[in-house]
């Protein structure tokens, strides 16, 4: 075949040319070339979030078209990718581009404003998860954040959760090990990244640390025992800057490590950076903020007060303990939809799938219960009873009689079990009674909530309106949902930048009330009650 | 047959109909030691399906409501009707520093579904407030649960605490919660351990037909 068979295409912005066959999508066309063009559907034609605009050289837009723009977009010469078929040489601008999965840097620095004015150097900002530690490198003169670096948390050998850790530090030389091997972890990142942009460590005059209260007492080499034992009170809610040398962290000499102030033994620093960083703390509206991660944190307030509590349930949203889970990497399934009665499945990186995400397991716990193949008290069907043209030849039962539903194709076998199902409930339960509980110490109702932040990796992906379907979020209109990111790592960033954001984080800590959810007298009972999913449009009961 | 429809409103949830049907059964001269077979089975049943997880906290918690209703009647009757056994007791509670409650309450519904006499002495409760209380009720076994690896070592300590009293043998020791393992109850010296409620009933029973001999 010849070039005169073929059709030129070209993509803007980029300025890729690629040749065509008529007849074919657009969206197989810029696959071809290497042109990034969304496909949250997989390109089932379902979402319409692969827009292009081009004003010749297509056919006529199809029904699918038809169906998910409106007649201004269309008018105005807007198409989908996955849908529009090319007959002619055509130019093409892309609307919905392919975006890189790395949302780390973004939108951090754009947010800082208020420099220290004595700022010199650099400084390195931490977020310290249990899972995950994250590094801010900022040039403190420029106001900028030069690099960032992830790594997961050398503690997570010692245990996976901060109990297990707690339980570690009480053995002998436990607590000193947990420190050292954090302290080495930090070394190995800070000069990495310090190398990687022609810095000397020397370079590195302040560090500033926001994690949760558990980890930050190992951090500090402080025992963190008594959050083992209820009433789970911390050895220590603020403490002074450490001299870096003294913790074995090898920076500028002299140079300084600011602690963020936690509020309680299971609300710690990277929630307090996190209302501080959102201004929830100042602001008239009535703002819920919560963080999914391996611990599970709400708070509630506004400028007239702050409520605050922990949800910990399980980390079922950072796919542990679900059979096939696994964290948002590439080859897990992100996202869930049924199109003409055909489960569709999108895998990060669009690779072969090899489990499945949060953002995924919300999706398909949203869908069977709309389907109603999952029942209220959280059920899955009978598999010889199921009658789902999607899901009837999908379900069956394990090795040991718990039945599955298969998510993908057999030769790339992901399976979603009832056991998930039950880990995903702990953790709705424990979310959605530490929001009803909030609610009720402010006195308001969920109508009143102006906004709600969803923060943390998870919360990034997460599709609101799965969200809203299974509980995880409460019933609120999808406009007032706003996912915001790693707000930890952000406040770390500006409590480094900012001397009068670091002092302002005290004030903020001191005026969150921390509310123990398991010492509430009817806890067991509102905690299995809120594991109950609402049919759509019924009310969830008893 | 009726019995059959008693055991379904249990798993319904409709207490106030599972506790007229109770009431009008026991009328019409059903003995009530034959509904609360009925129900014992119908718990075990839930129990085989809880290992499936086809059964899950949720119906557990409205099957062990209703159950307590149905309790509620049915209890004077069954004493009214005894035939001179004398049911064990068991005392239960989670260990001092330690506020989760859902596993030894189901523990204590699925107890006393099978005729077994339940102290409860909720969570946080300290080593001296089980010893006390063990010997107050003249139990047959106390029951120490521990959802927290953090708190696990309380269970030890009572054990410790009973030896030191001379108490040690006067009652069975038993432990659970999910950071436990047969492996630690051998080391504290526990005397039953068990995955769940339900595989405790088993091996409570066992334990207590052993411990006659």
């Amino acid at each position: 075949m010849t070039k005169q068979d073929l059709l030129p295409i070209t993509f803007l912005p980029s300025g890729t040319t690629a040749w065509a066959h008529e007849g074919e999508t657009l969206f197989d066309v810029a696959a071809r070339a290497g042109v990034p063009i969304a496909r949250p559907c997989g390109g089932a034609g379902v979402c319409g979030k692969c827009r292009v605009r081009a004003h010749s050289g297509l056919a006529g837009p199809t029904e699918t078209e038809r169906r998910l723009l409106d007649e201004a977009a269309l008018a105005e010469g807007v198409r989908l990718a996955c849908a529009a078929v090319v007959t002619g040489a055509a130019e093409v601008t892309v609307i919905d581009g392919a975006t890189k999965k790395s949302p780390i840097l973004a939108g951090l620095a754009s947010e800082i404003t208020d420099w220290a004015p004595d700022a010199s150097g650099h400084g390195i900002a931490v977020d310290i998860g249990t899972t995950t530690v994250v590094t801010y490198l900022l040039d403190l003169e420029a106001g900028r954040v030069v690099d960032a670096f992830s790594f997961l948390n050398p503690q997570i050998p010692f245990g996976d959760d901060v109990i297990s850790r707690i339980a570690y530090s009480s053995t002998e030389g436990g607590l000193k090990r947990l420190q050292a091997v954090l302290i080495d972890g930090l070394n190995g990142a800070f000069a990495a990244m310090t190398a990687k942009n022609g810095l000397s460590l020397e370079a590195v005059t302040q560090v500033t640390i926001a994690a949760n209260t558990v980890v930050q007492h190992l951090f500090a080499g402080v025992s963190p025992q008594s959050i083992g034992v209820s009433p789970y009170e911390p050895a220590y809610r603020y403490r002074p800057p450490l001299e870096a040398a003294s913790l074995g962290l090898k920076i500028a000499p002299g140079g300084q490590v600011k602690l963020l102030p936690n509020v309680a033994g299971y609300v710690g620093s990277d929630i307090v950076a996190g209302v501080a960083a959102t201004a929830m703390a100042d602001e008239k509206a009535l703002r819920l903020l919560i963080d999914i991660g391996t611990n599970n944190e709400i708070v509630l307030g506004n400028r007239d007060g702050l409520y605050c509590c922990a949800a910990a349930a399980g980390p079922a949203f950072e796919g542990a303990r679900v059979g096939q889970g696994m964290r948002a990497a590439d080859g897990a399934i992100e996202r869930v939809l049924l199109v003409d009665d055909h489960l569709v499945v999108e895998t990060i990186g669009d690779e072969p799938p090899r489990g499945i995400c949060g953002s995924g397991l919300v999706d398909v716990l949203a869908l069977l219960v709309q389907e109603g193949v999952i029942d209220r008290r959280g059920r899955m069907a009978d598999p010889d009873r199921c009658d789902h043209p999607a899901f009837a030849d999908r379900l069956d039962r394990d090795g040991r009689g718990i039945v599955r539903l298969l998510l993908t194709d057999r030769d790339h076998p992901v399976y979603f079990s009832q056991k998930d199902v039950r880990e995903l409930q702990l953790a709705l339960g424990a979310i959605r009674v530490g929001v009803e509980v909030l609610l009720e110490h402010y006195g308001a109702t969920v109508d009143a909530v102006d906004e709600i932040f969803l923060a943390g990796a998870f919360g990034n992906y997460i599709d609101h309106e799965s969200a809203v379907a299974v509980g995880l979020l409460p019933p609120v209109r999808l406009e007032r949902i706003r996912s915001v990111r790693n707000t930890a790592g952000l406040g770390a960033v500006m409590a480094l930048a900012s001397a009068s954001f670091f002092e302002n984080t005290r004030t903020v800590a001191e005026r969150m009330t921390y509310i123990e959810l398991s010492s509430l007298s009817d806890f067991q009972k509102r905690f299995v009650g809120a594991m109950f999913f609402e049919k759509p449009g019924g009310h969830r009961d008893g | 047959m009726s019995i059959e429809k008693v055991r379904q409103l249990m798993i319904d949830g409709d207490g106030d109909a599972a506790v007229s049907l109770v009431q009008d059964l026991i009328a019409k001269g059903t003995s009530p030691h034959d509904i609360m077979g009925g129900l014992t089975e119908e718990m075990e049943h839930l129990g085989q399906k809880f290992e499936s997880f086809e059964v899950f906290l949720p119906d557990l918690m409205v099957a062990g409501d209703t159950f307590m209703q149905i309790m509620e009647v049915l209890k004077e009757h069954l004493v009214a009707d005894a035939d001179g056994k004398v049911p064990a007791t068991v005392v239960i509670g989670t260990v001092k520093g330690d506020y989760h409650e859902i596993g030894k309450n189901i523990v204590g519904i699925v107890l006393q579904a099978n005729g077994f006499h339940v102290v409860d002495l909720g969570a946080d409760v300290d080593p001296i407030a089980y010893m006390e209380e063990a010997h107050r009720s003249k139990a047959d076994a106390v029951g120490l649960s521990a959802l927290m690896t953090t708190t696990m070592p309380k269970q030890e300590e009572f054990i410790k605490l009973t030896e030191e009293a001379g108490k040690k043998g006067q009652y069975l020791i038993c432990i659970g919660g999910a950071p436990t393992s047969p492996d630690w109850a051998k080391r504290i010296g526990a005397d039953v351990w068990s995955f769940d409620a339900f595989e405790f009933v088993g091996k409570l029973k066992e334990a207590l037909k052993n411990r006659k001999k």
